[in-house]
């Protein structure tokens, strides 16, 4: 089996997901260390609280896998709008059976990992130093970072968002859909 | 990356392989139920209710179904306190954009109650007066309010939808403070401004038959919350000896807490108390008295905590070397006088002062206010410390004639001569205006005789 080691870092995300699609076992391991810090972030500022948000964000990572294999991504840059996707269906579904979701590590027979103090001051730390918009601006076209922004990131309705926009909500629609549809799909299919 | 992250990445990339096996082939078969695993940890069912307001909208369909709307709680008359408008009192809500009324910032906060039903929220309300105002209560359809139960409402199991506009004044505060709060026996209806017509906290005496009767002991409960300003990250507190963490919301710091009570034995919390102080005071509490057992803030980019519940090798304490934060306070202008008028009355137990003189400055909101304070002789049969007060509680023109009533309680045996003030303050809590000013001019003076 070939391993990418070093090579993996300078790769983008949707390079990763295809190596890992392939059999390369440590680029979903690179692909975890680059975006994990921002789907923490995202996930605590939902829950506002760092054990639950750490346990999402490990069924969120799940789940992509999973998602991976059922039906694959066409991501030809960055995965954070696919993750994020996937860490709020997570949310949402979590929050829908009352529990945190755990069907995706359930599947992949993970096994618990200790959650320490430190851990949940260094989560905080992310949250504290991780600018979401910041992130995603810089690495997303404009017109999907603010459709993605105002649907996933700030949960609003689409007719808001289309006031804030200028434009249609049906533009709006087509904007998120592009950005998250088939990663809704890949999270639908994984579940 | 922390112990937690390399191992899960670990687990993650041994995953992957499992998925994906040999390079250049792809899996053939779909991901199928593999070993069920137990939860790496039980994560308390009503926590994760805790999400974002993105969800309250479904809790609320659900809740809908069951609960019905009674009619909205209606503003108390707050004894001794100004009525508030738009420049009196505490002032009302600051007016919103068209798609909101008003200012309100209902928090991303919905914390589900320890025996069920619905969850707290907590709502900000910025006043026309610069006075930052704190609700608490149960969350229905994005709505706070009070639920009719616990001799609220007649018991009639309805919600009350708390308008944002029906403020408690002891609940607003300066937007330059921080403000921890707690209220031990709060009855689950969710009704924090007054016991008058809900049962009665298990501490509270029960004098005479008429009082409203004590509280279910499952209907008590301890809610804690407050706000600690911009640079707050999280609060931490213990309940059956476990250390919680939650993170702030709002962008103000804010947190809200609700336990059963009594609390833990471990807690040797007031019944009903709370603590404020300028945002920039560090080192800082809380101390063994409070819920919150810890607090951690952001200063740039270092963390540091704060508390009695700090773990030992963990983040540095907060000192006024990390925590860089400069909070403005109103300037007050400085050689300001007034000629003051006196007349006393005697009464029982004291002596009724009317104060009056001209308002030499303007006050525009209540980051300043006008106020009378008396200090009563240096004996000691009159109470150590013992000063009286009454503060200005609205906008002032400059050259206003403002009169001021303040009590002066006489007690048996003291006698002398008292000496009052009138001064013109910075950032006073709203109400008595009783030496809680961060800055005071003394713009005239007056005294009289104790017989």
């Amino acid at each position: 089996m070939d391993d990418v080691g070093l090579g993996a870092g300078a790769l983008n995300d949707g390079e990763l997901l295809e190596r890992t699609r392939t059999g390369d076992r440590e680029a979903f391991g690179v692909l975890y260390e680059r975006r994990h810090e921002l789907v923490l972030a995202f996930l605590l500022k939902r829950t506002r609280n760092p054990e639950v948000a750490m346990d999402l964000m490990a069924e969120t990572f799940a789940a992509a896998l999973i998602a991976l294999a059922d039906r694959p991504p066409a991501i030809s840059g960055s995965a954070a709008p696919w993750l994020l996707t996937i860490a709020r269906n997570t949310l949402i579904d979590s929050y829908r059976r009352g529990r945190v979701e755990s069907a995706a590590r359930q599947r992949l027979a993970l096994e618990p990992v200790q959650i320490t103090d430190s851990d949940v001051d260094r989560v905080l730390q992310i949250a504290a130093e991780t600018d979401l918009l910041l992130r995603l601006a810089d690495e997303l076209p404009a017109d999907q970072f603010d459709a993605l922004r105002a649907r996933v990131l700030d949960e609003r309705g689409y007719r808001e968002i289309a006031r804030e926009l200028a434009c249609s909500p049906a533009v709006v629609r087509k904007r998120v859909s592009r950005a998250i549809a088939t990663l809704r799909q890949a999270r639908e299919a994984s579940t | 990356m922390s112990d937690f992250h390399s191992g899960y990445k670990k687990q993650l990339v041994g995953a992957a392989e499992a998925l994906f096996g040999v390079p250049g082939v792809r899996p053939k078969r779909r991901v199928g139920p593999m070993r069920r695993v137990g939860r790496p940890r039980h994560v308390p069912l009503l926590a994760v209710i805790a999400l974002g307001a993105l969800l309250l909208a479904a809790a609320a369909l659900a809740a809908t179904q069951i609960i019905g709307f009674g009619t909205p709680v209606t503003a108390r008359r707050a004894p001794g306190r100004e009525r508030p408008s738009a420049s009196t009192g505490i002032g009302i809500p600051v007016a919103g954009a068209k798609s909101a009324p008003t200012s309100a910032q209902l928090l991303a906060i919905s914390l589900p109650d320890p025996a069920g039903g619905l969850s707290w929220g907590m709502r900000i309300v910025r006043t026309t007066r610069g006075l930052l105002c704190l609700q608490i209560g149960r969350l229905l359809d994005g709505r706070l309010g009070v639920l009719g139960q616990d001799g609220e409402f007649n018991d009639d199991g309805l919600f009350h939808e708390l308008p944002a506009a029906v403020l408690d004044p002891d609940m607003c505060f300066q937007p330059t403070d921080r403000v921890l709060l707690s209220d031990a026996g709060l009855p689950a209806a969710g009704e924090l401004q007054s016991p008058t017509t809900s049962c009665q906290a298990s501490w509270e005496p029960r004098t005479r038959p008429s009082e409203p009767r004590h509280c279910p002991a499952g209907d008590e409960r301890l809610v804690a919350f407050g706000v600690l300003g911009p640079h707050a990250v999280s609060v931490s507190y213990r309940a059956r000896g476990q250390l919680h963490t939650v993170a702030t919301a709002g962008g103000l710091g804010a947190y809200l807490i609700v336990l059963r009570s009594p609390p833990d034995p471990s807690h040797n919390i007031p019944v009903l108390g709370g603590t404020s102080g300028p945002l920039d005071s560090f080192p800082m509490g809380p101390g063994p008295g409070s819920v919150v057992s810890r607090i951690v803030f952001r200063f740039g980019h270092r963390l540091c905590q704060t508390g009695f519940d700090r773990p030992p090798g963990g983040l540095p304490l907060c000192t006024k070397s990390i925590a860089h934060t400069a909070v403005p306070i109103p300037k007050v202008p400085r050689g300001l006088h007034t000629r003051v008028a006196l007349k006393t009355r005697k009464v029982p137990g004291g002596y009724d002062l009317d104060v009056t003189f001209t308002a030499p400055a303007t006050v525009e909101n209540a980051s300043t206010t006008y106020g009378v304070q008396v200090a009563t002789p240096s004996d000691p049969a009159c109470g150590i410390g013992g000063v009286w007060g009454q503060s200005v509680e609205r906008d002032v023109a400059r050259g206003e004639a403002l009169r001021v009533k303040v009590f002066v309680g006489q007690r048996p045996g003291c006698h002398g001569v008292a000496q009052g003030r009138v001064i013109l303050g910075a950032e006073p809590l709203p109400g008595a205006f009783l030496g809680t000013v961060r800055r005071a001019e003394t713009i005239g003076r007056f005294s009289f005789a104790l017989p």
